[in-house]
């Protein structure tokens, strides 16, 4: 189909249309963060960043890897792995979980991003934090406590 | 019985026709509707001020988009929204 | 197969308009070439608003949308139509439209059919949210005037409708002259505006 844009009724409106965004349709990933500006709590501090760390070393991936796959900032990879009190921002986190398989809006709660809205979840975030430690390999422990908290974040996806 | 010709390029639009493949000159299709069927499809052209021809395009595209969902295994439901329960609609 | 159509942008570095192409029907090659320019200039700008605290940051991050995956979902599908926007060899801008299934919800209106907007966006580099120095501007004008004459061509007499995120309702409200019927809360709170067909023959003049 043709369609006519009238050159004069452009020029007219190319001032007053300036500065203004025009996006229409949907927030970009599934829901929204708690606030504009705002930061919510993570349901339990240092369990997303660890979470990326073992799944991230599940793959034998260095940080290199990660930051590749994931196409984020190496130094936001680092900081999100050892800062636990850092909270990425969606984009990261979606960019995470689609790297590594994880269930987008779960990640969004557990980094961080949206208010919980699954209590079981923190639960099982504490769970999983206090099951797994820093080792260069993972460990039996750390590989199980892994498996069943990923097998946890995909059910009812 | 009545008859109804439909021209399908203007039922599908044009770049529609195009996306399709098919040439661009006009083709002429002949629907034949029972009365009953006639009957609902005037009432839908007065309710949505629409033609005859442009609410059986509608009618097509709804069939399309209703049908690729179902075809993902995806089911149909009608929801009321004051007693908050889902009804599904059973499409053919 | 597509139709191209001469549009106009305004170039903000030489301070004047330019000739545009509106392509209907966009293609794959096209969606694909929008994205490759776009993210990466995205993922910079982004990088920058973080590390100075910007707090509009997460509304910037929830504005971008992966347009290949909007494309593969709704090809061959007769209700969608995808518009582009080029100018100076790049996509300037997208927007991905339904022709059914959106019936309008002002009552003088409400249940006749429209062009409903799923989706509209300029590219990064012209997003005053986004950058200091905006591109090209018209983008917004020159898809949302496809969308009405889209609306007329289809019998819809102009109407059309959308969600706007947050930093694009006022050039719903005040340019564009739609009506804002408030927030939506199956839409994520976004407010939903639609036009009527006096507001589309104001929107044309």
């Amino acid at each position: 189909m043709k369609f006519t844009f009238d050159k004069e009724w452009l020029q007219r409106h190319a001032d007053s249309d300036q500065n203004l965004e025009i996006a229409a349709g949907s927030f970009s990933l599934d829901q929204l963060p708690p606030a504009m500006g705002e930061l919510a709590a993570s349901p339990q501090p240092g369990a997303f960043g660890r979470l990326i760390n073992l799944s991230r070393r599940k793959r034998g991936w260095t940080i290199e890897d990660l930051v590749a796959s994931a196409r984020i900032d190496a130094g936001e990879a680092i900081r999100i792995e050892h800062d636990s009190s850092y909270i990425p921002g969606p984009r990261t986190v979606y960019q995470l979980s689609t790297a590594l398989d994880l269930p987008r809006e779960r990640m969004l709660q557990l980094s961080g991003n949206m208010l919980l809205r699954d209590r079981r979840l923190g639960e099982q975030a504490v769970k999983f934090a206090a099951r797994s430690e820093s080792v260069e390999k993972l460990s039996r422990q750390e590989h199980q406590a892994l498996e069943e908290f990923v097998k946890y974040l995909n059910e009812s996806r | 019985m009545q008859v109804v010709y439909v021209d399908l390029l203007a039922t599908f639009g044009y770049s529609g026709f195009k996306r399709a493949g098919m040439p661009s000159d006009k083709k002429t299709m002949t629907l034949n509707l029972t009365e009953a069927e006639m009957e609902a499809l005037e009432k839908l052209s007065q309710q949505k001020d629409l033609s005859k021809t442009a609410v059986l395009r509608q009618a097509l595209r709804l069939y399309q988009l209703v049908d690729n969902r179902m075809a993902q295994g995806e089911t149909l439901y009608f929801e009321d929204k004051e007693k908050k329960n889902k009804s599904e609609l059973m499409v053919l | 197969m597509s139709d191209q159509s001469v549009a106009y942008l305004k170039d903000h570095i030489k301070g004047q308009l330019v000739e545009a192409v509106l392509i209907d029907g966009v293609s794959s090659d096209d969606v694909e070439r929008a994205e490759a320019a776009w993210q990466p200039f995205l993922v910079q700008e982004l990088d920058k608003h973080r590390r100075t605290g910007n707090p509009e940051i997460r509304q910037l991050e929830h504005s971008h949308w992966d347009w290949r995956k909007k494309h593969r979902a709704t090809e061959g599908l007769i209700a969608y139509r995808m518009f582009g926007v080029e100018c100076d060899g790049e996509v300037q801008g997208l927007m991905l439209v339904s022709t059914a299934g959106h019936p309008c919800r002002i009552d003088d209106q409400k249940g006749k059919e429209q062009v409903y907007v799923d989706f509209v966006a300029t590219a990064p580099w012209n997003s005053p949210m986004l950058v200091e120095a905006p591109r090209y501007g018209l983008v917004g004008r020159v898809l949302i005037a496809t969308a009405v004459q889209l609306s007329l061509a289809e019998g819809f007499r102009g109407r059309i409708g959308l969600h706007a995120l947050p930093q694009a309702e006022t050039f719903y409200a005040q340019k564009c002259g739609m009506t804002d019927l408030g927030k939506d809360i199956k839409k994520q709170g976004l407010r939903y505006f639609e036009m009527t067909p006096v507001q589309a023959a104001g929107f044309l003049q």
